[in-house]
């Protein structure tokens, strides 16, 4: 176990790396630059000046080797461009948290509302509970989460001000954007559950457990959700790293300071170090995510080894 | 059934569970404060306004911000030496704010303020050395600012900031603790109206130098000595200021706290206005007009800005070249019914280029010059076809308008500029027989290829510096370098030099009209479209809010009554 660990976080570093070069050559192969993020043309003077403070004005290659050693010795993403003495690590220290929050609400509500419904809806094949968990997740996938987030603020705080408007900082501010965000997963859920489950139900042991005279209760919890959650299990891990991303929308909906925005906007902005650091981030998550993932299975399944042996 | 009992305990285990992870968070106090009482006669007992920022400022160190949500923030928690407001006629004026009085010299190149007392948040005392500080500093090359050339009107300050000249050169200088002189390259007919720019506002050296590269990032990397202090930066989200109780004038300032709310989402800004939740907005779009007027709780406030639409012509390229068929292309816009569809009446049509409220001399430029140069000139030549094709044979091209090629190259790749597009192209076949291609890019891309004058038409937007009709006009000289059209006229560029070197408003004004008939007119080197115009609803309790043209939303005499 220790071993895989290690080859894994070896693998990672290597990935890091290169993902952090291709992603430097290609926001350097786009055209325009930093100061084009201002709506307006600047006198030459003012622009060297800003160049040669930020060492833009340098080669590529140097720039490069700037950018590697201060991420491998100081462990320092840079400074931020567009929000000039903010520093990159700043940056994703104070909006990650709350992208990291939102997401892990949304999450969590898509994982266990939707894997319940799953089985629920396996359980029930073919009655109305079913077609209803059915058509649940057809609207989950098919409305786009900012359709859904558009209808929820203005039904739940324009036509009755039930819930704040916009903003961050209670609970009541991360109700709606969390329920908007995990209304796809809850039907993503939903449906792998059910198709597994019911792949489950119709197996041999299922109806030796049956005969042996357990309680549903036991037979749903001991045998039969222990099966079929794997594939519930593999897409959370992708999903917990892609919380950070994939709110952007929602962020923007409900003015939520978060990290996706963020990163969406460096990236119009031409904000290079800000879109290396963060894209090095969410890549360091997003491995770290998949290894978590590997190390689940072989709980949930001791068949499945992690270094490979034949049983 | 058992299946039920089942469902019940699974929903019941995943409600919980979920509960209990989202039920741990921190409680921060909600927006605003509790209801205030209603005291009709007078103002409310309780003052606080819940105002926006459309997105994060990009920083509050004034030597670096650069953009309008910064200036927003920065011109209610600082005291420069003189405050732009809005007269009860709407029309700017300069107040005294951090100086008590200023006189010039004779020929009105030495400036010398008398700074009044005043503080810092912290107790110190506001000095000259804090402006000469700041205003060098905007100028160090090594800072980068990207407001210096506001300074360029001071001795050797474009030499400084070129790295040719040495600090103690530049024209500012502390005569003692409370008198700042400036020393101007010439006479600057606009001088005062510098004063009042966020890079002219005093910047605590020990402060600036302790917090190095932070400084204006967070709010407690600051002092501040404005009519109210920022306390809490939330980044994205909200900035919350409240009254200085340190602030010369605290008298006039009624608020007791402002929060300014992050909303970049248009939408969102929209349902927060509706809903009460913060207190004006800019409306454009004409389904929420109608909505927040039907309301009937928001007082609309429509005026100009200092900014206006326009079409430039690639002249190196062999159509535009022609000054006749440029002509032909402002002939052919309507103006009028552009604003009307495209921009649903947001908007004024422009016959000149430098719009209405820019004063000079203390009257409104555009009143006294009286005319408008393209009203005569599309008076006299109705047909606009005639025009393009006597241009077509002079340059030697086939005189049917159909078969040349004009490529309109769009600054945005998004809805907005495809529905500008598909009215131009319908606009410019029926006044001019061709047939408009059109290219769209996003605008780094936009700026690299104008730059490069890779283009044939394009559009943009300026939106003047300061309160002078010369940030209309200077931009267009030989060598400035602003808008990249090829075009260069000794002419203009004698008239913009003569403008610049008299103070006498009657001149000025003269030597300006000149220069935009030859600009607009005569050789075409723009098509105006619209002067520019906002939009605010304003909740009807919030009061005194002013937005001068060239300040930032000023608070310092807000107050509500009857919320």
């Amino acid at each position: 176990m220790f071993k895989f660990i290690l080859k894994r976080l070896g693998y990672m570093f290597v990935t890091l790396w290169i993902v952090a070069t291709i992603t430097f050559m290609l926001i350097h192969a786009i055209p325009g630059d930093p100061l084009a993020s201002m709506a307006r043309k600047l006198p030459d003077q003012i622009r060297a000046n800003f160049y040669a403070k930020y060492g833009l004005d340098q080669p590529v290659v140097v720039q490069y080797g700037r950018f590697m050693k201060n991420i491998v010795l100081h462990g320092d993403l840079g400074e931020s461009l567009a929000y000039q003495g903010r520093k990159v690590t700043d940056v994703i220290k104070i909006h990650a948290p709350i992208s990291a929050r939102l997401g892990i609400q949304a999450v969590a509500m898509g994982f266990f509302i939707g894997v319940s419904l799953g089985v629920l809806a396996a359980f029930n094949r073919g009655r109305w509970p079913d077609y209803l968990v059915m058509f649940i997740a057809i609207l989950g996938i098919s409305v786009p989460s900012f359709v859904m987030a558009s209808l929820l603020q203005y039904f739940f705080t324009v036509k009755n001000m039930w819930l704040p408007t916009t903003g961050w900082g209670t609970f009541t501010h991360t109700i709606l954007p969390s329920i908007a965000l995990s209304f796809g997963s809850i039907a993503t859920y939903a449906r792998y559950m059910r198709a597994n489950t019911l792949d489950v139900i119709g197996q041999d042991y299922i109806l030796t457990a049956k005969s042996k005279g357990i309680t549903k209760l036991a037979l749903v919890w001991k045998h039969v959700i222990r099966n079929a959650i794997l594939p519930a299990i593999t897409i959370l891990g992708p999903q917990l790293a892609g919380i950070f991303v994939g709110s952007f929308i929602i962020e923007s909906i409900f003015s939520i300071p978060g990290f996706g925005f963020n990163f969406v906007t460096s990236v119009s902005d031409r904000d290079y170090t800000m879109v290396m650091g963060q894209t090095v981030f969410l890549c360091a998550l997003v491995i770290i995510a998949y290894v978590l993932v590997d190390i689940v299975y072989g709980l949930i399944d001791p068949r499945i080894r992690l270094t490979g042996e034949k049983r | 059934m058992k299946s039920k009992r089942i469902l019940a305990a699974l929903l019941t285990l995943s409600l919980s569970a979920s509960v209990a992870l989202v039920g741990c968070g921190k409680a921060d106090n909600a927006k605003g404060g509790a209801t205030g009482d209603k005291t009709a006669a007078g103002m409310d007992k309780e003052q606080y306004l819940n105002g926006i920022l459309t997105s994060e400022p990009k920083s509050l160190d004034a030597s670096k911000a650069t953009d309008v949500n910064s200036s927003d923030v920065l011109v209610n928690c600082m005291e420069g030496l003189t405050r732009v407001e809005q007269g009860e006629d709407g029309k700017d004026v300069i107040k005294a704010a951090g100086a008590e009085k200023w006189e010039a010299n004779e020929d009105k190149t030495v400036w010398t303020f008398h700074l009044r007392d005043y503080q810092w948040s912290d107790g110190k005392a506001v000095t000259a050395d804090d402006f000469v500080y700041a205003i060098t500093r905007s100028l160090d090359p090594k800072v980068g600012s990207t407001y210096a050339f506001i300074l360029y009107p001071l001795k050797n300050a474009q030499a400084f900031n070129a790295g040719k000249a040495k600090v103690e050169e530049v024209g500012v200088k502390a005569v003692d603790a409370k008198t700042v002189q400036f020393t101007l390259e010439k006479a600057c007919p606009y001088f005062l109206d510098l004063t009042y720019f966020k890079v002219m506002f005093p910047q605590r050296k020990d402060i600036v130098e302790a917090q190095g590269d932070k400084y204006g990032t967070e709010a407690n990397t600051m002092v501040f000595c404005g009519p109210y202090v920022l306390k809490n930066w939330m980044h994205q989200s909200k900035m919350e200021l409240e009254k200085n109780p340190n602030y010369w004038d605290k008298a006039s300032v009624k608020l007791e706290k402002l929060t300014l709310n992050i909303i970049k989402d248009e939408t969102a800004r929209m349902n927060s206005l509706y809903n009460g939740s913060i207190d004006y907005a800019g409306v454009t779009k004409q389904e929420w007009i109608e909505k927040l007027k039907a309301t009937n709780k928001f007082d609309v406030i429509k005026a100009n800005t200092p900014g206006a639409n326009y079409e430039f012509f690639n002249q190196k390229d062999k159509y535009f070249a022609n000054a006749k068929i440029r002509q032909a292309f402002s002939l052919a816009t309507d103006r009028e019914d552009r604003i009307k569809i495209l921009f649903r009446g947001l908007g004024q049509p422009a016959y000149g280029f430098c719009p209405p409220t820019l004063q000079i001399g203390g009257e409104d430029f555009r009143t006294k010059v009286g005319v408008e140069p393209l009203k005569a000139f599309k008076d006299a030549n109705k047909d606009a076809k005639a025009l393009l094709i006597a241009g077509l044979k002079e340059i030697g091209a086939d005189p049917d308008p159909a078969k040349a090629t004009f490529t309109y190259l769009q600054s945005g790749t998004t809805a907005r500029e495809r529905e500008f597009a598909e009215y131009d192209q319908q606009m410019y076949k029926r006044n001019l027989g061709i047939d408009l291609k059109m290219e769209y890019v996003e605008w780094p891309v936009f700026q690299k290829r104008t730059e490069e004058m890779d283009y044939q038409i394009a559009g943009m937007a300026w939106i003047g510096d300061y309160n002078d009709p010369n940030t209309f006009f200077d931009m267009w000289v030989t060598g400035a370098g602003i808008v990249p059209t090829g075009w260069s006229n000794a002419k203009y560029d004698s008239l913009i030099k003569q403008a610049s070197e008299t103070t006498d408003a009657n001149k000025r004004t003269e030597l300006f009209k000149q220069a935009e008939q030859i600009l607009v007119v005569d050789e075409a080197v723009i098509s105006p479209s619209l002067y520019r115009v906002k939009n605010t609803f304003r909740a009807k309790y919030a009061k005194r809010v002013m937005t001068p043209l060239f300040g930032a939303q000023d608070f310092k005499y807000a107050y509500t009554q009857g919320r």
